[in-house]
């Protein structure tokens, strides 16, 4: 009889995470981001929005260690108060995706029927068409913003996590351990949340680490094209937009925002990369 | 084969359909009212609702719905607010750039990432393996319009070979070329780079396969085994990621044609955007779409072609 009790699947669990390089990297380097976003506000060389006619579009100095943009701000301070924005706005769209994405995936695994035909249609629809369309169709309806720019990459990016959630879901329903839960009359919330929740985990972690890097993207390009924070607020993307037409005056203008730019998503894609090898299944029976 | 064709092709007319509820939805609830933006701030309230009959927005949803589709099934958009050109005429101008730069920057996309894919995967773990995948990561995690810029500052503004922007002169081939150079490599790194990533994974699975070292041990030359036993094979889910790629080149192209002032489709959004030009934004969203179905369609078909397990599984269901 011992073997039907150890037929019963258990949910792979974050624990003893090997300690992969790019993760060790890709960790150091977003903590440090973090903290640059967290403490950069507070030790600002120049308040970010002060002017300084006179001293427009200047390269590195003393005074300004990254130079000025068209209008004499300091770059340094522009962009140590616009990492923060930046960060949160990706948190948020991706926590907006996951949420949303596991509860359809959860609630049209479970209903079934017409809702998740109809459902799982829609999302798979909204997976042909790229993230960043999607995005623009969502600002154009709603109208640009920072919130709203917030919203238009979670819901962007919710497909995936539906059908992600959903597929696990189905795989469980059939499972022994939830029909002896079922049998004993526990309520489809509760199978749900105790018997399969607990085995989307992983993979949605997974998921989450791929999402964050796509969003950051998503965010800073709709902040370029003008469609996030609105001015005089920094963000990085609109740096950016302003930075592009003094490229032959001012190159430095251009380089240190793109160059933080590029350290965020990289320190991002290479801890996600790190993750996701840590905790795929697959890898890790073929390691072995 | 052809049931399989034909399955899909009947499949995707419920997706077609939801597409076109979707697109009708958003332009609906799109703010404004579409009668006083056209007739203007000094329109009388009784003008504005003659407008509004006359327009048919005072209908209910779904007649407007079909009126809506029979006049896109017409190619009858309206005209653009701005220009006061059909809207037409103005998108399929616009698409004619983006589908050059589109298919310069897809070319380059696919040549270069299979074979950096297939070079990693058959080095793989070496040095070779590693500085491929290091340099995926790097085109990855840099924004188009980023790389765009710094290819702006390095070859345009420093070396000077390139033009910064625009699309060359109009009856200049060899200037329209040139113009086509810098924003094709900005929006076919990162697609090379996907490609690349999928195509080494895809080829180490299958080299492991029963079939590769039976390929082996039948003494075939191992240019017969890569291209015809293991490439062929991982090619499979390649495609599938190419044709999502493909259409995800075009979303691209709205911020790289932003960067580069490239008069293609993405930057006419986006400045329509801005100037409340709603037909034109309307048109743009129905092209982008169908383009985007038609690529995930075409996929689809693709993936049964080069392997017929999935055609004859299919058909069977």
């Amino acid at each position: 009889m011992s073997s039907i009790a150890t037929s019963v699947p258990k949910p792979a669990r974050i624990t003893g995470l090997e300690l992969d390089a790019r993760i060790v990297i890709g960790g150091s380097l977003l903590a440090i981001v973090v903290l640059a976003a967290v403490v950069g506000p507070q030790v600002v060389p120049h308040d970010p929005l002060e002017l300084n006619l006179d001293r427009r579009l200047e390269g590195p100095s003393a005074a300004f260690l990254l130079g000025t943009d068209e209008i004499g701000r300091d770059i340094l301070s522009r962009l140590l108060t616009g990492l923060r924005p930046a960060l949160l706005a990706g948190v948020a769209a991706v926590l907006v995706a996951a949420v949303a994405g596991t509860l359809i995936g959860l609630s049209a695994a479970f209903i079934g029927g017409l809702y998740e035909t109809v459902s799982m249609r829609i999302v798979d629809l909204l997976l042909a068409w790229p993230a960043v369309f999607l995005a623009l169709g969502i600002v154009l309806l709603i109208g640009p913003g920072p919130l709203n720019v917030i919203l238009a990459i979670g819901i962007a990016e919710t497909p995936v996590f539906a059908r992600l959630t959903r597929s696990i879901a189905l795989g469980q329903l059939q499972g022994e351990h939830v029909e002896a839960a079922r049998s004993m009359g526990a309520s489809g919330a509760r199978i749900m949340r105790l018997h399969i929740l607990p085995f989307a985990v992983v993979p949605l972690v997974v998921q989450l680490a791929i999402a964050a890097p796509i969003a950051f993207i998503s965010e800073a390009s709709l902040s370029f094209l003008g469609l996030g924070s609105q001015p005089p607020q920094a963000s990085l993307g609109s740096m950016l937009s302003g930075a592009q037409e003094y490229l032959a005056i001012a190159p430095t203008y251009t380089i240190f925002p793109a160059v933080v730019i590029a350290i965020l998503v990289l320190s991002l894609t290479v801890l996600a990369d790190g993750v996701q090898d840590a905790l795929d299944p697959r890898h890790i029976r073929k390691a072995r | 084969m052809g049931r399989y064709t034909l399955r899909r092709l009947l499949q995707f007319a419920p997706t077609l359909f939801l597409a076109s509820v979707l697109v009708f939805l958003v332009i609906v609830s799109a703010p404004g009212d579409p009668a006083r933006i056209k007739l203007g701030m000094e329109a009388t309230d009784e003008q504005i609702a003659i407008e509004r009959a006359r327009l048919g927005l005072d209908d209910p949803l779904p007649v407007r719905y079909l009126t809506w589709v029979s006049d896109v099934a017409r190619f009858d958009l309206g005209r653009s607010f701005q220009s006061n050109r059909p809207v037409t005429d103005v998108i399929t101008t616009a698409f004619g750039y983006t589908a050059r730069l589109a298919a310069a920057a897809g070319v380059l996309g696919i040549v270069l990432g299979l074979s950096l894919g297939i070079v990693a995967a058959l080095n793989r773990g070496k040095r070779l393996d590693n500085a491929i995948s290091a340099w995926a990561a790097a085109v990855l995690s840099v924004p188009s319009f980023v790389s765009g810029m710094l290819l702006i500052l390095v070859f345009a503004v420093a070396l000077r070979w390139l033009p910064p922007s625009g699309a060359g002169e109009p009856d200049d081939f060899a200037s329209q070329m040139r113009a086509l150079v810098l924003p094709a490599l900005a929006l076919g790194f990162p697609f090379a780079a996907i490609l690349a990533r999928f195509m080494r994974g895809a080829l180490i699975e299958v080299l492991g396969q029963d079939y590769v070292l039976t390929a082996r041990a039948k003494g075939l030359r191992p240019a017969t085994i890569i291209g015809h036993h293991e490439v062929r094979n991982a090619l499979i889910p390649t495609v599938t990621v190419m044709g999502i790629g493909l259409g995800s080149l075009l979303a691209g192209a709205v911020v790289v044609e932003t960067v580069f002032s490239y008069p293609g489709l993405g930057r006419l959004v986006v400045s329509s955007i801005f100037n409340r030009d709603y037909p034109v934004v309307q048109a743009g969203l129905i092209l982008g779409s169908a383009v985007f179905l038609g690529m995930s369609l075409l996929a689809d078909l693709a993936y049964g072609l080069l392997d017929p397990r999935i055609a004859l599984a299919r058909a069977q269901e």
